[in-house]
């Protein structure tokens, strides 16, 4: 519909300016056309209107894709966090609902005290009774392999409180939480092979809080350095693998009744495995050539980007000539500083390290290195299998020979693609 | 009145009853629309990624208590939105851009207008600054109306006001966010 605008003069600004903006928007008026109606507004009109109109046609910001792509993830996870954070059993929820709606924190909260910890001195009074109680009883090492219903279980389990009340550092407590871990899995197999299946459940939930309080000190501890962190991640992964192994095992002897609470045991811990590799694919690395190792030898140094290998067989990461011992990839890379030639010269384009692209960033974990350029920027693509260069020398060297300084290759130098 | 979409409705319902796959589909759904929200209100990326992830998570939390009434879920998360960025900047020592900040040399000045240059190079950072300039009502009424296209209506839904009051905060917002391109120009 289209207004008389003479009837409109006494019409508020903001009011003409809207119908102005509704109007030229429909493609009703032009923008001339509205200004010509109101002669005595124009002056204040004519850029409000343009404005407006330039505005309708801004750009739309979208969410980076880089955010995006993780989003959902990260949601997940929060979502998970602020569940367990709520406390309450309703009726109806599964085995995992339940328990993670008893615990008390979240990886992203704070499930665990973090940071080094004081003593009290009732505490270690209390630590002090406990312990000499439970050696001079002699229970301490009939407890050890005591099962829930054992008469010495109780006595188990209080021991590793001592153990968790003594340890003074975040990472001590990481391993000791996956060690209790690790305890749990085992009492459910022997459990299970014994079909007694009255306390599995409960045993999986001691197990989930375990990996749980672990994986908060994973990604809440201040006071962890980057390799604590990587070498804890590696280690969560490596008894994710190892554990969910167990599981299938498992699943495979459990009456279908029990199942349920392994399944879902098996779907989180699938879960919280992908979140610990990513966090580990998407650790800080350096490349750097280190000549005073090894007398103008170029030499490699990786930094926590070691741990994957072992962890990540399907993963190629490294585009070594295959044929050199020192770089055999069946070895276990587990040295911050790995001399990757063994006193020989490599040409630079071998030393190129492939990481997988990622569109997370966990700059956030890794701190330290957030304002760091990588010299290999990720999203260099993968190498899709190793191939030894064509020039490969056949007669390797000793030592390095004199580089030509003018042509020295740098590792900065974009890897040349593939034939 | 915003129509509500009939899917969405039934994403909500799940959602509320603690469907997390359906909330992702909400996430996924709108985090475009959120994300641009607080981005124009705030002018930062990171924060405005931060900010959009806290959103969520606060709906995620208050969904139980959400009831549908006929208005869309897109109401309810801007109502959020906004509570959000009143407390990020409650909580944080504003940081003022000034028009010198709008960094000039991206612009090229002529007869076209400013902003006319700024659409055409899709300096979507500086427009978001400049908006993040204005008062909260404002950038708000801006955002809604001109960058989402909501309707007068539906944006006096969203803020609880009524329509008169907003077209006088349109008038105010865009008076304002002139004032701020003619001072850049000078």
């Amino acid at each position: 519909m289209k207004h008389s605008y003479m009837n409109q003069y006494n019409d508020p600004i903001e009011v003409i300016l809207e119908r102005c903006v509704l109007e030229v928007q429909s493609g009703d008026k032009s923008i001339e056309d509205c200004l010509h109606a109101y002669p005595e507004n124009r002056r204040e009109l004519e850029p409000l209107l343009r404005l407006a109109i330039d505005l309708r046609a801004a750009p739309k910001a979208t969410a980076p894709s880089k955010f995006k792509a993780g989003a959902n993830t990260r949601m997940a996870n929060l979502i998970n966090a602020r569940s367990l954070r709520s406390n309450g059993y309703e009726s109806g929820q599964s085995f995992y609902q339940r328990f993670v709606r008893s615990l008390s924190g979240s990886w992203v909260g704070a499930p665990v005290q973090l940071g080094r910890r004081r003593l009290s001195v009732l505490a270690l009074m209390v630590i002090f009774i406990l312990t000499i109680a439970t050696i001079s009883s002699g229970v301490l090492a009939v407890s050890a392999n005591a099962l829930p219903g054992d008469m010495t279980y109780p006595a188990k389990t209080a021991l590793e409180k001592v153990r968790l009340t003594l340890s003074q550092s975040d990472i001590g407590d990481s391993y000791l939480y996956l060690t209790f871990a690790n305890r749990r899995m085992n009492e459910v197999s022997t459990l299970v092979e014994r079909e007694n299946f009255e306390h599995m459940d409960s045993i999986l939930e001691e197990y989930v809080r375990n990996i749980f309080y672990s994986m908060s000190i994973l990604f809440e501890s201040d006071s962890l350095s980057n390799q604590e962190r990587a070498s804890l991640a590696s280690k969560l992964a490596e008894v994710f693998t190892q554990n969910e192994e167990q599981i299938n095992n498992l699943l495979e002897q459990t009456p279908a009744t029990y199942k349920i609470s392994l399944e879902e045991i098996q779907k989180l811990s699938h879960y919280e495995h992908r979140i610990v590799r990513e966090l580990l694919l998407n650790a800080p690395w350096g490349i750097y050539r280190d000549t005073s190792l090894l007398a103008g030898i170029p030499t490699i140094t990786l930094e926590y980007k070691c741990l994957l290998p072992t962890y990540f067989p399907e993963i190629d990461w490294a585009e070594f000539p295959g044929e050199l011992p020192a770089i055999d990839p069946g070895n276990k890379v587990t040295r911050t500083v790995f001399p990757v030639n063994r006193g020989t010269p490599i040409p630079w384009w071998w030393m190129n390290l492939s990481f997988r692209p990622s569109d997370i960033d966990w700059s956030s974990i890794w701190p330290t290195f957030a304002d760091q350029t990588p010299e290999f920027p990720l999203g260099t693509e993968l190498p899709s299998n190793r191939q030894t260069p064509p020039n490969l020398p056949t007669d390797i060297p000793t030592r390095a020979p004199e580089q030509p300084t003018e042509r020295q290759p740098s590792l900065r130098t974009p890897r040349p693609p593939r034939p | 009145m915003p129509e509500t979409n009939p899917d969405e409705t039934i994403l909500v319902d799940r959602a509320i009853e603690g469907d997390e796959d359906a909330f992702g589909n909400l996430y996924t759904l709108h985090i475009d629309a959120i994300y641009r929200y607080v981005y124009y209100r705030i002018g930062n990326v990171e924060d405005a990624e931060d900010l959009t992830e806290q959103i969520f998570l606060n709906a995620w939390e208050a969904l139980p208590g959400y009831k549908q009434q006929g208005k869309p879920f897109t109401s309810w998360l801007y109502r959020i939105s906004h509570n959000i960025v009143v407390d990020y900047h409650r909580n944080r020592q504003r940081t003022e851009i000034s028009v010198e900040q709008l960094n000039p040399d991206d612009l090229q000045r002529g007869q076209r207008s400013t902003l006319q240059t700024v659409i055409e190079k899709e300096e979507v950072e500086i427009l978001a600054k400049a908006i993040s300039q204005l008062s909260s009502e404002q950038q708000q009424v801006i955002i809604l109306r001109f960058i989402e296209g909501f309707s007068h209506r539906e944006v006096a839904q969203i803020l609880g006001k009524k329509e008169g009051a907003c077209r006088m905060i349109q008038y105010r917002a865009l008076s304002s966010l002139q004032q701020i391109w003619t001072a850049f120009e000078a």
